[in-house]
Parts: structure tokens; sequence; C-alpha cells
């Protein structure tokens, strides 16, 4: 059990510019760069590794001090597993074409590292509630780098916003920017969002 | 119970795959409506853009709503089921479930009594078995279409789509795919507007009544030609191959002759 005890805000907002999972712990990166051409499947995608986060910290966090060491892992595995197969039945269920579109990734946030990270790493010691604060915090550095990369590279790519064009299809077709929905163009946006945040925060610039 | 004994790890483990598997299931059981309700909805609505009359039409049914679209369907269609085989409409058949006969997992998961084998030498569409009972739709307003499910074998995947013919039933008017896995750019581009829309017009069958449409490498030189994808000469073919199988003996030409012969 942590000695200080963190307060709340911290816990939650900690993690969206100080320790943000993507930019600072470079975790999460495969799905980052896969749903972020559009920006309603990035949110969407943001707000299902959020809920799968938050819950499933919550309830690894609940029970850790009934789970054997030696199985720990598997168990995280199974609750988070189950977690996501929920909230991909409700996305089929209510969410019927973005859910299409995200296809495989849904399932995949089994194995995206945030989840598991938080749950091996915060909630087996610490309690229920900020767990669950710390899964939702999580969650949200998560969803705000998808969602600045996506800005971008749905307005350069397709010159719209949320499936919204911005400008005439002439223009689009001049100036559209083929890279930008490609995977690669999200590695150089990640890589430039983590230059500027540790030019904000030289803190977090590693030793050489 | 010791925290690192055997028994107590499994029942740990027990415990939390039971309780984990009560949450998986009861999501799965109880939205399953909803989900069959969009399912269902995508079919119609792949139904619809195979249907439309011109690409306005079609960016019109692309943007609709869930509800619009099962409310143009019921309006605006007529839902049959035919036995293959003879041509003839078994619609009573399926009274009350009309709208969950799936005919291609009657035929891929083996239903019985529901497909046959298809002779390898006559299976165009390398599709191993048949549903004996296959839906059609038919467009009854202003603009007239017979929509036929068709699928077959491209380079990887099965392609699976809506075949729209003409009221004349020899001219296709459009074709379209809602699955496959083919290579992007390349196979990948049957689903491109541009292509799909070239078959409209495409005169399909000869005077005599079979099949004479093939897809052609360059530019189409006549009605029953169409022009290839380049680069992807291997699902070209597989299109190619699915249209004579179902729009020959084995697939809707029993149906097709019958109907031509009603309208005469």
């Amino acid at each position: 059990m942590s000695s200080q005890k963190k307060s709340l805000g911290k816990i939650l907002f900690g993690p969206i510019l100080d320790n943000n999972p993507i930019a600072l712990q470079i975790l999460g990166i495969c799905s980052a760069l896969a749903v972020t051409t559009k920006m309603d499947k990035s949110l969407t995608m943001a707000i299902a590794v959020t809920l799968v986060t938050a819950v499933s910290s919550a309830a690894i966090a609940s029970i850790r001090q009934y789970i054997p060491g030696s199985i720990r892992i598997i168990v995280q595995m199974t609750v988070i597993a189950s977690m996501v197969i929920v909230v991909d039945q409700f996305l089929k269920a209510f969410l019927y074409d973005v859910s299409k579109e995200l296809s495989v990734f849904v399932g995949l946030i089994i194995t995206n590292c945030i989840v598991m990270g938080r749950a091996e790493g915060f909630a087996m010691s610490n309690n229920t509630q900020d767990s669950f604060w710390d899964g939702i915090g999580n969650g949200l550095g998560y969803s705000l780098v998808l969602m600045v990369i996506a800005v971008f590279r749905e307005l350069f790519g397709s010159w719209s916003l949320f499936g919204y064009q911005l400008v005439s299809d002439e223009f689009k077709r001049e100036f559209a920017q083929g890279l930008m929905l490609q995977s690669p163009s999200a590695f150089f946006l990640i890589g430039l969002f983590i230059w500027i945040l540790r030019t904000a925060k030289p803190a977090q610039i590693e030793k050489a | 119970m010791q925290r690192d004994s055997v028994g107590y790890i499994f029942t740990v483990a027990g415990a939390v795959c039971a309780v984990c598997a009560l949450f998986v299931s009861a999501a799965a059981i109880g939205l399953k409506p909803f989900q069959e309700y969009w399912v269902q909805v995508d079919t119609q609505r792949n139904i619809l853009l195979a249907a439309a009359a011109d690409d306005d039409e079609r960016a019109k049914f692309k943007s609709m709503s869930g509800q619009e679209v099962s409310d143009f369907f019921k309006q605006n269609f007529r839902n049959i089921v035919i036995d293959l085989a003879t041509g003839e409409e078994v619609t009573d058949q399926y009274e009350g479930r009309l709208a969950s006969y799936r005919q291609i997992e009657a035929a891929e998961l083996r239903k019985a009594n529901q497909y046959t084998d298809i002779p390898m030498e006559l299976d165009l569409g390398q599709i191993k078995r048949r549903e004996n009972h296959s839906h059609v739709y038919i467009r009854t307003d202003s603009t007239v279409r017979y929509v036929f499910p068709v699928r077959g074998k491209g380079l990887w995947s099965t392609l699976k789509g809506f075949l729209a013919l003409q009221p004349d039933l020899k001219t296709a008017a459009y074709l379209t795919f809602y699955s496959h896995a083919e290579t992007p750019g390349l196979g990948g581009e049957v689903d491109n507007a541009g292509w799909k829309s070239r078959w409209n017009g495409k005169v399909i069958f000869d005077d005599a009544g079979s099949v004479k449409l093939t897809v052609v490498k360059g530019d189409s030189k006549s009605e029953s030609e169409v022009d290839g994808l380049s680069g992807a000469t291997i699902t070209s073919k597989g299109v190619e191959n699915m249209m004579r199988y179902w729009m020959g003996e084995q697939g809707f030409g029993p149906y097709l002759r019958r109907v031509r012969q009603e309208k005469s």
C-alpha cells in the first residue's frame, strides 16, 4: 500500500498531462495509430477505453486481497476481457456503424497496455475508489492524445471534422493529404505531441 | 484456506470466471435484439444501394437513418423467397420468419435440408455449397429493380454482395459488395463506386437466355463486356464467374426464365 495518500485531483488529472499514458508511459500506441483517422471513431474508442480502464481497475481493486499472486495477471486479463466484450456488445447494439469501422480494434482493447498497466501498476495496490478514478484519469489522458491526433488527421486527410466536410469537393481533391490517413502520420503526430509536451514540462525529459 | 494453496487458486479462478461469464452472457443475450435490428438495417441499406436509380439517390440512401432505411424498405420493396432449383416462389413457407432467414448461413453452416452440394465442375463461384432457397428483393415504386444476393470467391476471400437487374431482367443496373477481403487498392477496388457504376446497362444474357457477360482486360467493346480492374485479374475473373454462376442454371436462371415468361 502506498504510504503517502494521493489526492483525488492528482489521481484524476495527473495522467492527462503530467503522466500521460501515451506521451510519457508510451502505452497504447497501437490503437492510437489505427483508429485516429476519423474523429467519431477516435471518440468512441476513447470512451470505450476510459470505461474499460475505470471499471476493470475498480473491479480488480475490489478483489485485490483475494487474488493469489501466482495467477494475478490471468485474473486481471479475465476481468478486462469480459469488460471489453460487454462494451463491444453495447457498441454493436447502439453504435453499429462506428463499431463496424472500429471492427477488431474494440476487441483489441484487451491488449491495450494502458488497461493492463493500470490494473497491475495501480489497482493491485490501491482501494476501489481511487482505482476507478485512476482508470478514468488515464483514460482521459489517452483520449486527449487520441482526439488531438484525430483532429489533425481528419482535418488534413479528408478536410472534415466529425464527418462534416468543411471545404468544397474540388478543394478536397486538390489538397487532401493521403499520408494523414496512413498509420505513419500518427507516429509523426504523436512524436510532435511528445516534443511539445516535454518542451513545456522539461521534468518529463529522460536523462540521457 | 491458505492463500497460495492449489485449492484456493482454483476456487478464485473458478469464481472469477463464473462471475465474468455471467456478465458477458447477460450482455450478449440482453442486447441481441438491438444488434439484430442493426444487422437487418445494414442488409436493407445494401439492398437499397444496389437498387438505387442513380448516384444521387444512392447518396441519399447512404445518409438515411436506420429507421428511414427500414421504412423505405417496407414501403417500396417486396421481399420474396424462391426455390433456386425450380424458380418457384416459396415465400409462404417463411411466414413470420422472412427477415430472419439467413441464406448464406444455411449453406455455410450446412443446415439440414437447406443446402445442396455443388458439383465441382459447376462450381464457378467456388462456394462449394448453395442454399436451396434464396431471397429476392423487388423494388416496386417508380424505379423497378430486381435485387439478387450473390457471392463467389475472388483472390483471397468470398465476395458477398447484391446484383440489381433492370425490369427487363436481362440488363444489369448495379453491383454492390458488402463483405470482402481483397487486396486494398487492387482487388479491393471492386467496392469502388466508379467501377460499380460501369455495370449499369450491361446486358447479361444473350437472346437464348444464357449468360454472355464477361469481364475483360482493357476497354469494353460490347454491351456485354465490363472493363476489369487493373492489377486485379483474379478478383475480376472471380466477379465474372460469380455472375455466370448466379445468373446461370445453378443460380437464379430458372426463376428469371419463369418471370420473363410471365411478363411476355
